[in-house]
């Protein structure tokens, strides 16, 4: 699967948009690029916080916390 | 809560079709995209243990907030790209691994995203504050 070209406007214009359709001429169609826009479907409920240590003190400990993310 | 401890014991992981899909349309390496079909493929088959996840931060250096994640690198254990779970509890009540999102831990391109700012999009509906 190949990703579409993506291309970030400055100017009159600014953000991110993806190249629709790209003729011999060079004219571009650009969408704007949303992303991302599809909301994840799962069954149940996050796990709460006293859950969540919970299942630490079953399962075993999660590794630390890295402060990237 | 389910079952006494269970040192070794290892988290179902399940993946959302679209979500998954549009991570993928939007890696621009062919590398990663094999590498993130072939984790979920594993995952899928064979769940996560605690001892393989990275805690999610509250409050990274990012902005981005992910609290009650986790999180692995791709290629393990160290790689360029990341996917994000939420630990979650079943309607059975059994808990499970959800991916949020897979994609790039340090993007180089203007305007890309951080597989932590679709994370946090995609649970909070907006970007992270700076």
């Amino acid at each position: 699967m190949a990703s579409e070209p993506h291309v970030t406007l400055s100017g009159d214009i600014v953000g991110e948009y993806i190249v629709k359709d790209r003729r011999p001429n060079g004219e571009l169609t650009l969408v704007p690029d949303t992303y991302p826009v599809v909301v994840p479907e799962y069954d149940g409920r996050p796990a709460t916080a006293e859950e969540f240590a919970a299942f630490e003190a079953e399962y075993g400990p999660f590794l630390p916390a890295d402060g990237e993310g | 809560m389910p079952g006494a401890s269970r040192p070794g014991a290892h988290f179902r992981v399940d993946f959302d079709d679209a979500t998954f899909a549009e991570d993928l349309e939007h890696t621009s390496s062919d590398t990663g995209r094999e590498l993130a079909q072939r984790e979920r493929d594993n995952l899928t088959a064979e769940g996560l243990p605690p001892d393989q996840l990275k805690r999610c931060d509250t409050e990274a250096r990012d902005g981005t907030s992910l609290l009650g994640c986790v999180k692995i690198y791709i290629p393990r254990p160290d790689g360029t790209w990341g996917m994000v779970f939420q630990l979650r509890i079943a309607s059975d009540r059994r808990p499970f691994l959800a991916c949020l999102a897979f994609g790039t831990r340090h993007p180089t391109s203007p305007g890309a995203l951080s597989v932590y700012q679709i994370a946090h999009q995609r649970i909070h509906g907006q970007p992270p504050r700076r």
